[in-house]
């Protein structure tokens, strides 16, 4: 039985921050965990008579936001910088977080409305967010796993990379980047090198 | 040399253009409570004595105890639309959004929406200043029936506009009248927590607890954050002691109250509570708040009781709404959250004038 998804936010357009065709903005409730790099799924428009498409993207920052104008207000609401104040209330605020957008199931590249539910990405959404949908339905002898994602709601899928884009005639290259000096690259390497070296056939 | 021969009671929040923005607050309490000008009871056990107005009052924290749990507000826009006219008569058209919001806090100190209404008025007169019967009945028939948009007669008679309507009138009657069915909306809200509210689980409702009417509603209180700066208090038989709210302001000391007085034949206790210190804001009546207490037995209350809701109140005081009203020195921070409640269900402006279709002029 499919478990019904639990939406993790809405998505926010405001006068000052738009929501555009590249990255969407939504806040999180109370008790809501997001990190950089989980990817999320909202139900986006599609054509006239078809069902709605969904947008997927991938979570860049997470800002905290509350009422308070400014941190002025926020010292002056301590009693004027007293450390041991405790308001009665607790200030308005919410998490909001950036995520750019990735992919649509149908290619439309309309910016996301606000105030719909956004979710978790399944993994097999995860798949069709990067791309790698169609390598590993009809092409699984292609599929280079190149990695794990792991998402902030646990849920984890191997990030593959087509063999026909590494190796072979239509082969570019792979571009490993990281901060120097602490050998990560070089390893990913070598462990890249292994999982070629155990998934292509030839 | 204006000090020297004067009382000077700074505005609050130092000089303001007047005229423009008329503090509706002070406004209403100088009509709500018209006949309570000279004060000359108190209304609390033991009797305070005079010589001595003050008592102290030290905050009592949520974590130590957590009185004040629903807050009310009520807030309104109006629109002056249009001139109607009919006939040889020409009068205002008006148009109002009113809300009222209910706010609950939990034991963590999240408030929350209980309860928010809002509604939709039309605001013109009817008869010899206005409309005909014939357009009124037809304009009634737009009157929604679970009361989100009504046609009201701005010629009626209310609390706030108590006096017989004129041509001139017209048009400041209808944020009165307006006003009156916000403080409705209010009541209503009051209503919504019955059951909720007890010893433990208090409400605070912004500004008299006197509306159309007084309300009797126990575990509830009203706060005002700008009051009438002319009542009389004398005490005392003959001449007696009397004192104005100058003076009994000017002394009265951070986290302290005044003494109980009597309002409205005893029916209110009302008292005044200073929340913030003098040396946190520039003038003396900011910080201040004015707490009625509703007794419809017209019993006094006890100085354990107005110790207790005033301790609480200075509680309150943070977070504060700093840099967002300029009442921040007295506006407590879930009151301030429901007017925001309000406000952004509100429609803007240029939404609802984009909902009227204005008639072409004729040539």
């Amino acid at each position: 039985m499919t478990e019904t998804p639990t939406p993790i936010g809405r998505t926010s357009a405001t006068e000052r921050d738009a929501i555009t065709s590249e990255k969407l903005t939504f806040w999180l409730p109370e008790g809501v965990i997001v990190n950089p790099f989980d990817i999320v799924a909202v139900e986006q428009v599609n054509q006239p008579g078809q069902p709605p498409s969904r947008t997927f993207g991938l979570v860049t920052t997470l800002e905290h936001r509350t009422d308070a104008p400014t941190h002025l207000a926020n010292y002056i609401s301590s009693n004027f910088g007293q450390l041991d104040e405790e308001p009665n209330t607790n200030r308005q605020g919410t998490t909001v977080a950036t995520a750019n957008v990735l992919s649509n199931t149908a290619d439309i590249y309309m910016p996301v409305p606000s105030e719909r539910l956004v979710y978790f990405a399944r993994p097999e959404d995860i798949q069709s967010a990067l791309g790698t949908d169609t390598l590993v339905r009809e092409r699984r002898h292609d599929a280079i796993p190149a990695g794990l994602i792991k998402m902030s709601n646990g849920a984890a899928a191997v990030a593959y990379l087509d063999r026909r884009y590494v190796l072979g005639p239509e082969s570019a290259h792979v571009n490993i980047s990281g901060i120097s000096g602490l050998a990560t690259k070089t390893s990913y390497a070598m462990f890249l090198l292994q999982s070629i070296l155990q998934t292509a056939r030839d | 040399m204006l000090n020297e021969s004067l009382d000077i009671l700074p505005a609050v929040g130092g000089a303001v253009e007047d005229l423009l923005a008329p503090d509706v607050d002070e406004l209403e309490d100088m009509l709500v409570n018209a006949e309570s000008r000279e004060v000359t009871e108190f209304l609390e056990t033991p009797t305070p004595d005079v010589r001595n107005l003050y008592r102290p009052t030290p905050p009592l924290y949520r974590p130590q105890k957590h009185l004040y749990r629903y807050f009310i507000d009520g807030s309104l826009r109006t629109y002056y639309l249009a001139t109607g006219v009919e006939g040889n008569r020409s009068f205002p058209i008006e148009l109002a959004q009113i809300g009222a919001a209910v706010m609950q806090r939990d034991e963590r100190g999240t408030v929350r929406p209980l309860a928010t209404r809002q509604r939709i008025l039309l605001l013109l007169p009817r008869g010899p200043l206005g409309v005909s019967d014939t357009v009124w009945n037809q304009l009634k028939k737009l009157d929604a029936s679970d009361g989100s948009f009504e046609v009201i007669d701005t010629t009626e008679k209310n609390a706030m506009t108590p006096t017989e309507a004129t041509a001139e009138s017209l048009r400041t009657r209808a944020g009165g009248i307006a006003r009156n069915r916000m403080h409705r909306l209010e009541i209503a809200m009051i209503e919504r927590t019955d059951g909720l509210r007890g010893d433990n689980a208090w409400l605070i409702l912004d500004g008299a607890v006197k509306l159309d009417e007084f309300i009797k509603t126990p575990h509830m209180i009203g706060v005002a954050k700008n009051f009438r700066k002319d009542p009389e208090f004398r005490f005392g038989r003959g001449t007696g002691k009397r004192l104005d709210i100058t003076r009994i302001l000017a002394g009265l000391p951070y986290a302290s109250r005044t003494a109980a007085f009597s309002a409205h034949g005893g029916q209110v206790a009302f008292w005044y509570v200073r929340l913030r210190e003098q040396r946190e804001v520039d003038y003396p009546l900011m910080g201040v708040v004015k707490v009625e207490l509703p007794r419809p037995d017209r019993t006094p209350v006890t100085a354990e009781e107005a110790d207790l809701l005033s301790r609480a109140l200075v509680a309150e005081r943070n977070v504060t709404p700093h840099g967002r009203d300029n009442r921040w020195h007295c506006h407590l921070y879930p009151i301030f959250l429901a007017e925001e409640a309000i406000k952004n269900g509100f429609y803007s402006k240029d939404v609802l004038m984009g909902m009227i279709r204005w008639p072409r002029p004729t040539l």
